[in-house]
């Protein structure tokens, strides 16, 4: 420990001192330097003399906790849904075992054994280790990379909200979604829809949603439809080389979405309600199993770091909205959609609302900083989403655009708050 | 009589707390008058070096209102006078020569002329004793308050109580609250601690509205009674000042002499004595410290914790004040893993600290624990501040210098001691305080 200390001390000045030869690139040193020990700042003469323990990185640290067992089912499940396709795809004779591609993890640990009845436990992490791994590198290299070159134009410290945002990011994109578009996005994300704001703690929008959307909106053909869900191996050749040629599995969504009168029992001929809820279907890559999701809720709950506010509300938003809408639209004689024909607690266990309303949503950057705007935010984040599941004729899903229109009018929300503060100041006077 | 029920906030579980005894301390050889506790003033020292000074003699003065000024608690030599940059006076140091020759003080009329009542405290040296809301500082110019409020509590970490540190001074709270009747033209409030302990002489005073406060700080600021009492009104003011001022104001009222002594509780986890002790105004932070100054890597704060300012350890111990609280630096410490590993032996207001395992008493250093951050915010300042005011927007609103916007959303209600917890709570480590001082500054300017 004294060891590291007295290491880090030699090292410090190289960096902190005005004309030190490495004084330019001060703060990505001061990031390393802080993530071993607690910067040497002390209170100010004056004011408040003693301070919580808690600082901004254990916030985020909390966060990042909170999404591992995401991450830990995205890297088992991508591999399952890989394997269960392979499989579906020989017995169906489109594939033959021995066209298999590898990929990178696996050409150093082994081929899978495909002739298995199961495929083992170890070929299903590989592959999804395989899968995952490359995401959450590029998005963090890419995201972590631009953050650092902006802290050194600005001369100030490195902010610890990338490091919740790239691991979300890995997590909400399909699993087959191109390394090079992921970058792509990211860097969009990031320069544009944060640092030109003015970086962490001034942005509009929840920067990780900004990357799906921009994806969804740049590279539809990758981001939605029902191929991209369940990830292949990069073969040479083919393009996208990503997908699993030829194979289509809509998410539970879809098949509601197309599925008219009888959309529950489809949907219960494909995905029973134990499978949605424990995330055994395709998806985007963390935000399959709502048990996970429901894990990493207790987590920020219990930490106090998400606001419970937001998701209450978003949770009773939408089970009002999936209850009433469908009424509203028989009586008012509009055409009514498969999503309406749902029980209201279906819509919770279908598609990315959960993990939306608990990481998304919850980001307390873009969200409302009042108590009462929370409440208004996280209702109307329901309502939306389920106006654009039931209503919009092309979107299966709609809790990515929900949360994004109402990050654009967080501040609006928050506006009126206060002036009902302001009003009440007034009537006293 | 009322009581007010406060929910929100946090009570720092600090170790160090003041043993509720009373004793005399030594008597300083030398008394140090500063200029540091009262900002905005503009002094004019009213003696040179060498001069000898009897006990209630006019020091220094301040020029934006010339009758107010700061009197000698001693009688003895001019020992220096001590100037800053631009010649703005510091510190005048006076050595005590051991016999109080005391300057005849004029008492204040009981005619209800409020002027000539105001000129009396002013001449007596003790009006800087009274802060105003809004602003917080010391009352200038004519309007009259609408309501004075007495604090016989404070819920601070370690401060002293009122209650306690004026025991056995009933004639002299009584005598000090019959002159502060006649500054105001509406009630003179006493605020106690619900259920509190060392009420019995308190309780009984005439002539004030008593409400009991209960709940965690800042129960016992008067930013909150104000708020929970009697909110002000655009352009009105009001007086705050202590217990203990008030008994002060008596004494003099009552003796025509300079009330030379007041009480500190000198408490926090590096303090040697933790007690009461009555001591002589601007005597050395020696004098309540067994004698000498403390050393090591210690923090000497002329206050609480949560509102104060720092001294040296061979500083004063100031005018008004009511508190030592000396707790250790943490110079040059740094937790390896500080952020990321459970802290169990920490303080804190949030679970993701030490998931609710709490310990009764914590030795807390005055580290920041984390860099500086722009305001992301999670909560944590609604969380402890209790008042019906947005404390992030209104902190924006001044960062921006939206000062227009700024007093609609409260900022005339609070002063730095009020979001004193929002500071503390911060992850992103900002002065919420200062902020705040920022933007009544600039109210102040435009004013």
């Amino acid at each position: 420990m004294q060891f590291l200390r007295k290491l880090v001390d030699k090292q410090r000045k190289l960096y902190h001192g005005e004309d030190s030869k490495f004084h330019k690139i001060w703060p990505l040193f001061d990031a390393l330097e802080t993530f071993l020990f607690a910067p040497d700042f002390r209170a100010g003469k004056k004011g408040v003399h003693v301070r919580d323990y808690v600082d901004l990185k254990r916030v985020m640290n909390s966060v990042i906790i909170a999404m591992v067992p995401c991450l830990l089912w995205a890297f088992w499940n991508t591999g399952a849904q890989h394997f269960a396709a392979v499989s579906q795809m020989i017995t169906d004779g489109k594939m033959v075992a021995g066209d298999y591609v590898t990929g990178w993890l696996q050409g150093f640990l082994g081929a899978p054994d495909l002739a298995a009845e199961v495929t083992s436990s170890y070929d299903t992490i590989v592959f999804g280790v395989q899968r995952m791994l490359p995401l959450v590198v590029v998005s963090y290299g890419v995201g972590l990379a631009i953050e650092g070159l902006f802290c050194v134009i600005r001369k100030e410290e490195v902010s610890e909200g990338y490091l919740v945002s790239g691991m979300l990011i890995a997590l909400i994109v399909p699993p087959s979604t191109p390394l090079w578009q992921l970058a792509i996005g990211v860097a969009f994300s990031v320069v544009l829809g944060k640092e030109i704001f003015g970086g962490t703690g001034m942005n509009i929008f929840n920067p990780a949603m900004l990357v799906r959307a921009f994806l969804f909106f740049a590279f539809p053909a990758q981001m939605s439809g029902d191929t991209v869900w369940v990830a292949g191996n990069d073969s040479p050749g083919k393009i996208p080389g990503s997908l699993i040629d030829g194979y289509s599995e809509p998410t539970a969504l879809a098949i509601v979405k197309t599925g008219g009168e009888g959309s529950k029992d489809l949907l219960a001929e494909t995905y029973s309600n134990a499978d949605l809820f424990f995330g055994n279907m395709p998806g985007s890559a963390g935000e399959m199993s709502k048990m996970m999701v429901l894990i990493g809720a207790a987590v920020l709950l219990i930490t106090g770091v998400g606001s419970w506010r937001v998701m209450v509300a978003g949770v009773v938003g939408m089970l009002a909205a999936a209850f009433i809408v469908p009424i509203m639209a028989e009586a008012s004689g509009l055409p009514m959609t498969g999503p309406m024909y749902l029980d209201p607690w279906q819509h919770l266990i279908c598609g990315g609302f959960l993990f939306g309303i608990v990481f998304m949503a919850t980001d307390p950057v873009s969200s409302p900083e009042t108590n009462v705007g929370k409440w208004i935010y996280g209702l109307l984040i329901g309502l939306f989403t389920i106006l654009v599941r039931m209503i919009n004729p092309a979107y299966p899903e709609g809790t990515m655009l929900a949360i994004l229109l109402l990050n654009a009018f967080a501040p609006t929300i928050d506006h009126f708050v206060a002036a009902a503060n302001i009003k009440r100041r007034l009537k006293r006077s | 009589m009322t009581t007010h029920k406060i929910k929100k906030g946090f009570d720092l579980p600090l170790a160090g707390n003041a043993e509720q005894v009373l004793a005399d301390a030594q008597e300083p050889t030398v008394v140090g008058l500063e200029t540091a506790e009262f900002v905005g003033i503009k002094p004019k020292v009213l003696v040179k070096e060498g001069d000898t000074v009897k006990t209630g003699q006019p020091i220094f003065l301040n020029k934006l209102d010339r009758d107010i000024v700061w009197c000698s608690p001693v009688t003895g030599k001019v020992k220096s006078v001590e100037f800053g940059a631009r010649r703005f006076l510091n510190r005048v140091t006076i050595e005590n020569s051991g016999k109080d020759d005391y300057v005849d003080l004029p008492k204040a009329p009981d005619s209800g002329d409020r002027e000539a009542v105001v000129k009396a405290v002013k001449g007596a040296g003790l009006w800087p004793l009274i802060k105003q809301r809004p602003i917080g500082k010391m009352p200038m110019g004519d309007a009259v308050p609408v309501a004075i409020f007495v604090n016989g509590m404070d819920s601070a970490p370690l401060a002293a109580d009122p209650a306690f540190a004026t025991q056995g001074r009933k004639d002299d709270l009584q005598a000090g609250i019959n002159v502060l009747k006649q500054l105001t033209s509406g009630n003179v409030y006493l605020t106690l601690r619900a259920a509190g302990s060392n009420q019995s002489d308190v309780r009984g005073l005439q002539g004030v509205t008593v409400h009991d406060f209960d709940g965690p700080h800042p129960a016992g600021l008067v930013g909150t009674h104000i708020a929970e009492i009697q909110p002000l009104k655009t352009g009105e003011i009001a007086y705050a000042l202590s217990l203990v001022d008030v008994a002060r104001i008596g004494e003099w009222q009552r003796t025509g002499k300079y009330p030379t002594h007041t009480v500190v509780a000198v408490s926090g986890s590096a303090a040697q004595d933790r007690q009461y002790f009555r001591v002589r105004q601007d005597a050395p932070i020696a004098a309540v410290c067994g004698g000498s100054a403390p050393t090591g890597d210690v923090r000497v704060i002329n206050g609480d914790v949560l509102n104060g300012y720092v001294v040296e350890p061979e500083g004063y111990l100031g005018y008004g004040n009511k508190t030592v609280t000396i707790i250790p630096e943490g110079t040059d410490e740094r937790d390896l893993f500080g952020w990321a590993v459970p802290q169990f032996g920490k303080m804190t207001n949030h679970l993701s600290v030490n998931f609710g395992l709490k310990k009764k008493e914590y030795v807390v250093d005055a580290r920041l624990n984390g860099g500086h951050r722009p305001i992301v915010n999670i909560g944590s300042w609604e969380k402890v501040f209790p008042l019906d005011i947005l404390p992030t927007y209104l902190v924006r609103a001044i960062q921006a210098n939206d000062i227009e916007e700024a007093i609609k959303l409260g900022l005339l209600e609070v002063t730095e001691e009020d979001v004193a917890l929002c500071t503390f709570v911060d992850p992103c480590k900002n002065d919420v305080g200062a902020i705040i001082r920022q933007g009544l500054d600039m109210y102040e300017k435009e004013a």
